[in-house]
């Protein structure tokens, strides 16, 4: 698909080549901006402004990078300019941040009346915000490493790690006080 | 997450050297010959094994908790209507490079008409024609005057009438000289 897409692109085919994007790119759009913006409307929104960006500059795209690295630069330039309208200044690493606290107001809009649910999401919103995105999208995906490194611009090694202290750390939070204090 | 029954064993932590290797292996991205030799340790080890169950328990569990969204249904349809829009309104960018296109285009055609080796090649012309008009006349003048045919009374311009027409000539000579388009007066 990415062929037939770069090769309009190549001969000028602007329109035909957006008709392929979009089919191609709309759900990872939008999965990496939920992993970023944290609630469906705003990840549908972003996905929605992303996709148009991408149709305005298309016929300034010059392949030197992928085009998949290309629009999932534009995705999270998009999502990052949503978090800075909605708080001047963003911290990703601050869990206790007001993004953080909107983002588990917007969780708790998903099925109710799971302790253990809730327990583990509240734990994940602890961790540093770049472990929060990678372990999300990394679900979202289907566990695809791969996946996770190119929607993020990431070496594989640096999502790997990522997961690993996200998951090292999860354990440690999920761990019973008693335990801890033994 | 369900309270481990090793609780204990896991509050120790994994081997540091089996750390990575118990995350590939509940990953499955290990190794055949790796993942034997880890399995086995597992066996062994309290601490690795309940490391290993509670890796398997929070991946299970984080399979549940973190939600799935899903695109609505009327997305491409919202996205075409809005590509459509766009493409209704005139692309500045688009207009901008047309006026920039036009106001080239009527800058040649108006050079072609009036570029400085046209205007310098006219000033030439004109400077050598009227040298020449101004001289013969002034020439014809003098003659006429020292033939008595006419009135003495207009001697008193022939000198001025002869400079301004070797004023006139030299000027041809100097723009004629200057063909391709630059001025002695400007810079290209």
């Amino acid at each position: 698909m990415d062929a037939a897409i770069e090769g309009h692109l190549a001969a000028g085919r602007h329109a035909r080549a957006f008709d392929l994007i979009v089919p191609e790119f709309r759900n990872r759009v939008f999965r990496l901006a939920f992993s970023i913006l944290k609630d469906r409307a705003a990840a549908e929104d972003a996905a929605q402004e992303t996709l148009v960006r991408v149709w305005k500059a298309l016929s300034g795209f010059d392949g030197r990078a992928a085009l998949g690295t290309w629009i999932y630069a534009i995705t999270r330039n998009t999502c990052l300019m949503e978090l800075r309208k909605r708080r001047p200044t963003v911290s990703f690493d601050d869990p206790d941040s007001l993004e953080a606290q909107h983002a588990a107001a917007s969780i708790a809009t998903g099925p109710a009346g799971d302790p253990e649910r809730d327990n583990l999401l509240r734990l994940l919103e602890m961790l540093p915000g770049n472990q929060q995105q990678a372990v999300r999208l990394f679900y979202l995906e289907d566990r695809s490493y791969d996946a996770v490194a190119e929607a993020l611009g990431m070496p594989l090694g640096t999502v790997k790690n990522l997961l690993f202290r996200a998951r090292k750390r999860l354990m440690e939070l999920a761990r019973p006080e008693e335990v801890q204090a033994a | 997450m369900n309270q481990h029954p090793h609780d204990y064993a896991l509050s120790l932590g994994p081997c540091p050297n089996h750390e990575y290797d118990l995350v590939e292996l509940q990953e499955g991205s290990l190794d055949a010959g790796r993942a034997g030799a880890v399995q086995h340790h597992i066996t062994q080890c309290s601490r690795c094994r309940a490391y290993a169950l509670a890796l398997g328990e929070l991946d299970a569990a984080l399979v549940d908790a973190l939600p799935r969204p899903a695109l609505s249904p009327d997305f491409d349809a919202c996205l075409r209507e809005r590509i459509a829009e766009l493409a209704q309104v005139p692309n500045r960018t688009a207009a901008l490079a047309a006026a920039e296109r036009e106001y080239a285009s009527m800058r040649r055609n108006l050079g072609r008409g009036l570029g400085w080796r046209t205007v310098l090649n006219a000033a030439a012309l004109g400077s050598v024609v009227g040298g020449v008009v101004v001289g013969f006349e002034s020439v014809a003048l003098g003659l006429l005057q020292s033939f008595g045919l006419v009135d003495s009374g207009m001697s008193s311009t022939l000198p001025f009438a002869i400079a301004l027409g070797a004023v006139f000539a030299v000027c041809g000579a100097v723009f004629a000289r200057r063909p391709v388009g630059g001025s002695i007066l400007l810079a290209d």
